[in-house]
């Protein structure tokens, strides 16, 4: 599904980069010109395949997303919230060395500059809970994510059949 | 699309040699994950059905016995797990309602799978969910949570110590943990993310699989070969 078109994009992405030559060079060390550029300008932080599986718990959803860091300033994502939710807590799932699944909340999770963190099952996922929608297949919800540098990025997430983005994201973690 | 099998094969194995290997390294492993920075394969969302000798999972050639106790079902019944079980294939998996990834993403892959199996051996296996959360995981979630994955699958519940943590302690090493709340009422919920599948000739788990690192894929394969009683 949608993680198929993420290597094309980040070419485009690289192209764009290039071509804009003297001015992506120049925003290399300014960390705060980013909070203005738009989301899907290279030189930007990008929401990337944000979806939500339809929830079994009516109460909680997960959010699994790639946040793309185009530019030069190393950042990191702070917080998110959605209208559709009381809360949103920014959890990873590890296992412990007794093979037991545990989660833990990430106060931050570093966005290095120039590359792109996964949000995955297994791994990080951002936690709706309590929901304050009865959330549907199709459905799109906004997300308003603070970076340490980039300020605040808005995305929507689509929630869509549970599992079907479970293959996807998986496979992406092997490479 | 048309995909090369080498090349779809290629991360399968990788990923259950990884969960074979979850120890002491699994969290720095899960942390890599989370970071990985690479581009994305090119992938199939169709579920493969290649590599039809594989088997996922890992192999106990002993056997895990089933857990000797009652339950409480959905409907609030008893339910004598070794007695009900009996001549089946079952899968038996721990988890809690309130568990946003591990437990969601394990359901979902075997209800895709099952869908996938349609009919004939291993389409019907019996997928029992324990919900350790007593405190939120009541009989009444368990079928709206259940009911919203897979109306087919049983969850069970029962008394936390006598039920619950006997019946891990049976099949599982690693204790249940409930942790203490925080200000908003959060808690976690440690818990065994393995599924065990139980023979239907011997009655023995001989094979487990390492939770959400299981694709539909990999049910598909084995669940027919399962429901034989094979697992190796």
């Amino acid at each position: 599904m949608t993680p198929t078109s993420r290597f094309p994009l980040v070419a485009v992405a690289l192209g764009a980069l290039l071509l804009l030559g003297t001015t992506a060079c120049g925003s290399g060390d300014g960390g705060t010109a980013s909070a203005a550029v738009a989301d899907t300008d290279a030189g930007s932080i990008r929401i990337q395949d944000a979806t939500i599986d339809w929830p079994a718990n009516p109460s909680q959803a997960a959010v699994r997303m790639v946040v793309v860091n185009g530019t030069r300033t190393d950042d990191a994502l702070l917080s998110v919230s959605s209208p559709v939710a009381d809360r949103a807590t920014i959890h990873r799932t590890d296992t412990d060395d007794q093979g037991r699944s545990v989660m833990t909340a990430e106060p931050e999770v570093p966005v290095p500059a120039e590359s792109e963190v996964t949000f995955a099952p297994g791994g990080l996922h951002v936690m709706l809970d309590p929901l304050t929608a009865d959330l549907q297949v199709g459905d799109e919800v906004d997300l308003t994510l603070e970076f340490e540098h980039a300020g605040t990025i808005r995305a929507k997430a689509e929630v869509i059949e549970p599992g079907s983005a479970g293959d996807d994201t998986g496979a992406a973690h092997d490479h | 699309m048309t995909t090369d099998p080498t090349l779809a094969s290629a991360p399968w194995s990788r990923r259950r040699f990884l969960g074979a290997t979850v120890t002491a390294s699994g969290l720095a492993l899960a942390g890599l994950a989370g970071c990985s920075l690479g581009p994305s394969s090119s992938k199939d969302p169709s579920i493969d059905t290649g590599e039809k000798d594989a088997w996922g999972g890992e192999v106990d050639e002993q056997g895990i016995e089933k857990p000797d106790v009652t339950f409480t079902d959905m409907n609030g019944e008893p339910f004598p797990f070794v007695e009900k079980t009996r001549g089946k294939l079952a899968l038996l998996f721990f988890g809690y309602t309130n568990c946003p990834d591990v437990c969601p993403v394990t359901l979902q892959s075997l209800n895709r799978a099952l869908e996938s199996i349609g009919t004939g051996p291993g389409s019907d296996p019996m997928v029992l969910f324990v919900g350790v959360d007593v405190a939120r995981d009541t009989p009444k979630q368990l079928q709206t949570y259940l009911g919203r994955i897979n109306p087919t699958f049983l969850g069970l519940t029962g008394d936390e110590k006598d039920v619950i943590g006997e019946a891990n302690k049976q099949v599982f090493n690693p204790p249940i943990a409930i942790e203490e709340p925080d200000a908003n009422g959060e808690y976690a919920v440690l818990h065994s993310s393995r599924v065990l599948a139980y023979s239907p000739t011997d009655n023995l788990a001989h094979r487990y699989y390492p939770g959400d690192d299981v694709r539909p894929q990999t049910w598909v394969q084995d669940l027919p070969r399962l429901a034989k009683g094979e697992y190796q």
